[in-house]
């Protein structure tokens, strides 16, 4: 064998090595993938046991995901359980979470709306204008 | 005569049973949030109560109360915009909303806030609130926040 062949040999041999170690990792990505190696995000309603009367929501109960109703009480989407945690226990003037929470589709990606702060279910490309308030009233204690 | 008998039976029947189903409300116990120091004022607790009132209405009051080692008792009265209120509503563990933050406008030793965000259809619902109460502490607000009971219509 000449020295020239034992160098092809050998690049081929790389060659090779090289396809398996690709062809093996495509593989394990591919597994991964349908295996659903990160875990799906719960969604429903939130649990019973979550409302302790006389203590915060138990944020440990809530899925990821609530389902988000519309005023005809139909469900809209999905709100991620973060926007439904009570505030911290001490917040700057004008940083309370008093904002448009996104609600999502099925997919739980695509945005559909908005839950807005006094109004309710707003869904996207809608003027927030046109949803009536809820029926509200505030009133010092007697 | 007997057929009378029968009608007024069942109206005293209908007109019993109606207050029972439809007209309730209730409320989580006044709870105890946190001790405070207001600007200006002497040391306070901060107080919560929250609810479901006639009918599928959410409800929470902020209380600011004497400082008592961390009991709710007498009120302490304190100026506009120290106290807060909002609502979180949920009817049958679906959220319908939030109320949105809404201020003392005048003195006072309890701020309450009612707000309608739940449809409520024919048949038996469950309903609860979570409240948050809000004690204006510097250049922002302390929290806290307490659940209702559950209540069906």
């Amino acid at each position: 064998m000449s020295v020239h062949t034992g160098l092809r040999q050998i690049r081929l041999h790389a060659k090779a090595f090289t396809a398996v170690c690709l062809a093996a990792a495509i593989v394990a990505i591919m597994t991964a993938a349908v295996s659903g190696a990160t875990p799906k995000p719960s969604r429903g309603p939130i649990p019973e046991a979550a409302f302790r009367p006389g203590q915060p929501l138990d944020m440990s109960l809530v899925p990821d995901f609530v389902p988000a109703i519309d005023r005809d009480g139909n469900v809209a989407g999905y709100v991620p359980k973060e926007a439904l945690a009570p505030p911290p226990r001490f917040v700057e003037a004008g940083q309370l979470p008093d904002l448009p929470t996104p609600v999502y589709g099925e997919d739980l990606r695509t945005v559909v709306g908005h839950m807005v702060p006094g109004k309710g279910f707003v869904p996207l490309g809608t003027d927030r204008d046109s949803i009536p308030n809820f029926e509200m009233s505030a009133a010092p204690v007697p | 005569m007997r057929r009378r008998g029968i009608v007024a039976l069942v109206v005293a029947a209908y007109v019993l049973a109606l207050p029972a189903g439809v007209s309730a409300t209730r409320y989580s116990n006044v709870t105890w949030f946190l001790n405070w120091i207001p600007s200006g004022f002497p040391a306070t607790e901060l107080c919560g109560q929250s609810g479901i009132v006639d009918t599928a209405r959410n409800y929470n009051q902020a209380l600011s109360k004497v400082w008592n080692y961390g009991a709710c008792g007498a009120s302490r009265v304190l100026p506009a915009t120290f106290l807060g209120s909002a609502v979180y509503g949920y009817r049958d563990g679906n959220y319908c909303g939030n109320s949105g933050y809404y201020y003392s406008t005048v003195a006072t030793a309890g701020w309450q806030l009612w707000a309608t965000m739940c449809s409520n259809p024919a048949g038996s619902q469950s309903f609860h609130t979570v409240g948050t109460s809000l004690g204006k502490a510097g250049s922002g607000y302390l929290a806290g926040s307490v659940t209702s009971p559950a209540q069906s219509y």
